[in-house]
């Protein structure tokens, strides 16, 4: 494994996401989640943030939409240092999925679909039509006057990515999307995510355990270990032949 | 992402949607709603009733203090004329005039009629000559009594010490106190209010906390809660006016008004009733506001 810091990986002049030397200690504990960790996301980039649990993944993720403020180091998001922006401008910018949903339980599917776009000003129309496309896109419309709480839990994710995507952010963070779902609605969740980058090309993402997805989707994978942010070359070699297996088939 | 509205456009949906979900929070949150709105009711009620008992009492101890008068016996054979000359002269008298034990004869007559015939009651007048004094300020009472008591020719003094003594010192008391009063009450209540609004908006914690991830500026988050608790505070308040006017309507009009040294005049209703709304919006939006910083905080911190 390499560290994932600044250096190992220039390939934007502007990175999508970047954690320079940052380190965070949680009141109370002895341990710091992150000490001295750098990563350098290109813009378009997709990748896989796994690691075992309480390694940091989450923290990483909530770092980079400014819900952990870092005690050293600094956090820039599409170029902009959360130190000195306000957050919900930042956000704004994001597509932010979670594994517990987070959806608004008086709202409808449409409705908290429809409310990333209301967030941002837009007309009801334009947020209707809008809210309208998505659920169609992750496969929804027929659920779109259910309430969360008459959703299965594929069906509550795909609101969420529905929502999450509904401004078409340049940069979608995902904090194990799939970790309350069974096999089918993972896969399906998956291939929205494929689907979105092949169509806009955004900046993904993902913190999970899932080492199908990773398998399956065969992107760069970073391990967050002991504090620091590595880059998994192992399962860059298994992608690696992987592609070629398929090449040669 | 493409933006097809300009910033004034956006600011006015983003204020179009922030007060569709205040109104939606407030309908679907119906019990918390109605506890916000009574507590509000509540206090908003007792800080204008504690006003209204500061004004009436006011008034009233004005309307004595200007008609207060006593009742100069005359023993038999005292010279009224010159009697009423020097208690004209004293100082803090506006009036005497004189009652003769005829003219108080026919009046307690006229009071009693139908009920007793005075007539078989008495043989002869058992009233007195007297004179009727009228004070220009009822706490000069005792020294004027005391000085009248004195003079040759008058058999007793008889006047209300005993109630208006407690009524101006309950005045002012009032006076001193009474808006002070107010004013504690108006701030336990805006505690009390900030409370039941912490306690009412706690469980929405996982809403707030879900807004701000999806990059709700705060001050629409703040908004929505200021907005929800200014409607509730406007109901509250309209509530409170509703219940003061009804019963400063029925106790002030209908009662006072028969109190025989005159009326303390009409509440003012439309002060009252404004000054009702206005606190009940007032304590409705800071209870809220303090309540959604405190939520909103420990919504950011669980993050």
């Amino acid at each position: 494994m390499s560290r994932a810091d600044v250096a190992s990986r220039s390939q934007s002049p502007v990175p999508a996401l970047e954690l320079d030397g940052v380190s965070k200690r949680f009141p109370g504990t002895e341990r710091s989640v992150l000490a001295d960790a750098s990563l350098r996301v290109n813009v378009g980039e997709w990748l896989f943030l796994v690691g075992h649990s309480g390694a940091g993944k989450s923290t990483v993720l909530k770092t980079l939409y400014g819900a952990v403020k870092p005690d050293r180091g600094h956090v820039r998001v599409l170029g902009t240092d959360l130190a000195s922006a306000r957050h919900f401008r930042v956000r704004q910018r994001l597509g932010l999925l979670f594994q517990s949903f987070d959806l608004l339980p008086q709202k409808s599917a449409f409705e908290n679909v429809a409310y990333g776009a209301e967030i941002l000003g837009l007309p009801p129309r334009e947020a209707k039509a809008r809210a309208g496309d998505m659920l169609d896109a992750v496969g929804l419309a027929y659920a779109s006057a259910r309430f969360p709480h008459q959703l299965s839990g594929g069906e509550q994710q795909r609101v969420g990515l529905a929502r999450a995507l509904i401004h078409r952010p340049p940069v979608v963070l995902a904090d194990e999307p799939t970790g309350n779902l069974d096999i089918d609605a993972a896969h399906a969740i998956h291939g929205i995510f494929e689907r979105i980058h092949r169509d806009w090309n955004p900046t993904i993402v993902i913190a999970t355990h899932s080492l199908e997805l990773i398998r399956w989707a065969g992107r760069r994978v970073v391990r967050v270990q002991d504090g620091a942010l590595f880059d998994d070359e192992e399962a860059v070699g298994r992608r690696a032949g992987a592609v070629a297996a398929e090449e040669t088939s | 992402m493409r933006r097809s509205a300009g910033a004034p456009t956006r600011a006015l949906w983003t204020l179009f949607y922030l007060l569709r979900d205040a109104r939606e929070g407030t309908s679907r949150n119906a019990l918390a709603a109605v506890a916000v709105v009574l507590m509000i009711a509540l206090a908003v009620g007792f800080t204008g009733a504690i006003a209204l008992t500061v004004r009436g009492t006011h008034s009233l101890t004005s309307l004595l203090q200007h008609q207060a008068r006593m009742r100069v016996l005359l023993a038999p054979k005292a010279d009224a004329a010159s009697l009423t000359g020097k208690i004209r002269a004293m100082p803090g008298v506006r009036s005497v005039s004189f009652i003769s034990k005829q003219s108080e004869l026919a009046r307690m007559e006229r009071a009693f009629t139908g009920e007793v015939d005075l007539s078989q009651v008495f043989t002869t007048n058992p009233f007195p000559d007297g004179l009727d004094v009228l004070l220009s300020n009822a706490g000069e009472a005792d020294r004027i009594a005391g000085s009248v008591s004195s003079l040759p020719g008058v058999d007793r003094v008889v006047y209300g010490a005993q109630y208006i003594r407690p009524l101006l010192r309950l005045a002012a008391t009032l006076k001193r106190t009474g808006w002070l009063a107010a004013t504690l009450f108006a701030l336990v209540a805006l505690l009390v209010s900030a409370v039941t609004w912490r306690l009412a908006i706690l469980h929405r914690a996982a809403e707030v906390r879900t807004k701000q991830l999806m990059g709700v500026r705060p001050i629409v988050i703040h908004g929505q809660f200021v907005a929800e608790g200014a409607l509730l505070g406007l109901i509250g308040g309209a509530l409170a006016a509703l219940v003061l006017v009804y019963v400063a309507g029925a106790f002030i009009d209908n009662v006072l008004t028969l109190l025989p040294i005159g009326s303390p005049g009409r509440a003012p209703y439309g002060l009252l009733a404004a000054g009702c709304l206005i606190a009940g919006v007032l304590l409705g939006a800071i209870g809220a506001v303090s309540a959604i910083g405190a939520v909103a905080r420990a919504a950011s911190t669980s993050t």
